[in-house]
């Protein structure tokens, strides 16, 4: 419903609003409500190309040109949506390919905080997964949902005191819901109070 | 007053050389039980299976890496072969990092991920069936603790590996305890949570009367650190089957999250 939007459209037009994720419906429908709220979206999807690969974000010598690249590269953004990996059945590499790639966009978010406030939100979904995988797609989606809201607290009580200060949050998502109105809150203009925390919604 | 009250049973215990595992595995050791303790270091295994031998308890080392699945199958096709049962799993082994974000590498993340959560979570994958197959040698529910932390709970600057973990350590009793509900006669799946503990390793590295020991404590309730020992009690407390816990997460913080 355009009419009820909670924040002023101007808040986000001629932000620029990076989303760090695998191609998934999840991230295609963020990208669409970040737009249609009118700030510019920056996809990065680990495939090696425009962003780093899983393989990148584990090396050191290869985490830090790509730090310096993006870095530059995505100077004036203001806020990080990170959705992450894709479920491909093993519950540990999924959850390492997400802590590792998380904790790689949380040092990117730290470099790109100097100029302004930032926000870092990292939005964990169902996993998914067929009849023969769901047992562990479960546990992944779990796991991965407590660790990410652990990093978050943890970015949150790092990155809060510094003088441009960078809120960092999770949202869980069930479903399909319609996410507009929850990402114009939390990312909004000026920068909230709420940072550290967790917000479950459903379709 | 030493009660006998897990006679026959069979405890694995993680990181059962020093601190808190070690007084797990003395308290389930006086409790009646057959303790396995495994641990990464012989030396360091070896101490600690002869002081728990030398206080008439049962208890044998085995090594192992707990990131390593290979161990895990093989420390509990051991178990199987020596004693037929197992009974409790006390997911103990854990390591820490204190460094920021931007100088905390991947590696060493999921160094401390492997062992802290990773490891923990082959243990429950592999010890499970285990204790369910043996349920019908016990009157009452076997049970897998898993030691975690205040740190699942609350940010903390600095360990941004270690959060993951024990956050991930919480998601992880979530899904098993889902998985597991239908089976709550034979198996339950827990975690106990400590605060700030003395364990010989804190005391070394930093000394019970350290400034900064002596700030944190301000911020406990009882303002002081707990003992492995009082851990341990809190575990015997967990495991005790007079007490048919419905939580799935306990406490053991002197008041510190309450505070």
């Amino acid at each position: 419903m355009e009419g009820s939007l909670p924040v002023d459209p101007q808040s986000f037009a001629g932000r620029k609003i990076i989303i760090a994720a695998a191609p998934t419906v999840l991230a295609d429908q963020c990208r669409q409500n970040i737009e249609t709220l009118g700030a510019e979206t920056v996809v990065l999807v680990p495939d090696g190309e425009t962003s780093p690969g899983e393989a990148d974000v584990r090396a050191e010598e290869r985490v830090t040109p790509w730090l310096d690249r993006l870095g530059a590269e995505l100077k004036g953004a203001d806020s990080l949506i990170f959705i992450g990996a894709a479920w491909r059945g093993d519950v540990v590499s999924f959850l390492e390919n997400n802590i590792a790639g998380c904790l790689f966009y949380l040092k990117l978010a730290k470099r790109l905080q100097q100029a302004a406030p930032f926000d870092f939100l990292c939005i964990t979904g169902d996993v998914g997964g067929n009849d023969t995988k769901r047992v562990l797609a479960a546990r992944a989606a779990d796991m991965w949902q407590g660790a990410s809201r652990q990093m978050m607290k943890i970015a949150a009580t790092e990155c809060g005191p510094l003088a441009s200060p960078m809120v960092a949050n999770q949202l869980v998502v069930s479903g399909s819901p319609d996410l507009k109105a929850v990402l114009a809150r939390l990312l909004s203009r000026p920068q909230g109070y709420v940072t550290g925390t967790s917000i479950a919604v459903s379709s | 007053m030493a009660n006998k009250f897990l006679n026959e049973c069979v405890a694995l215990v993680t990181g059962g050389s020093t601190g808190i595992g070690f007084s797990c595995a003395e308290a389930i050791g006086h409790a009646g039980a057959q303790v396995v303790l495994t641990a990464r270091t012989e030396a360091d295994g070896r101490k600690a299976e002869d002081a728990l031998n030398a206080q008439g308890l049962d208890v044998i080392f085995l090594p192992q890496d707990v990131a390593v699945e290979g161990d895990w199958a093989r420390i509990c096709r051991e178990i199987d072969a020596r004693f037929g049962r197992l009974d409790f799993l006390i997911n103990n082994a854990g390591i820490a990092h204190l460094s920021p974000i931007e100088e905390t590498s991947a590696e060493t993340a999921l160094g401390v991920v492997g062992v802290n959560l990773i490891g923990a979570y082959y243990g429950l994958v592999h010890a499970v069936p285990a204790i369910l197959d043996a349920a019908d040698k016990r009157a009452f529910p076997g049970m897998v603790v898993n030691i975690s932390s205040v740190l699942s709970r609350i940010g903390q600057e600095g360990i941004i590996g270690y959060g993951a973990a024990k956050g991930g350590m919480a998601g992880m009793n979530v899904a098993f305890d889902r998985e597991l509900r239908d089976q709550r006669d034979a198996i339950r799946v827990m975690s106990l949570l400590p605060g700030y503990t003395m364990t010989p390793q804190v005391d070394k590295a930093m000394g019970r009367d350290a400034p900064l020991v002596v700030e944190l404590a301000q911020k406990i309730a009882l303002r002081r650190w707990a003992e492995p020992e009082e851990v341990a009690a809190t575990l015997m407390m967990m495991l005790d089957p007079d007490i048919d816990m419905m939580d799935t997460e306990v406490l053991v913080d002197g008041g510190f999250l309450a505070s």
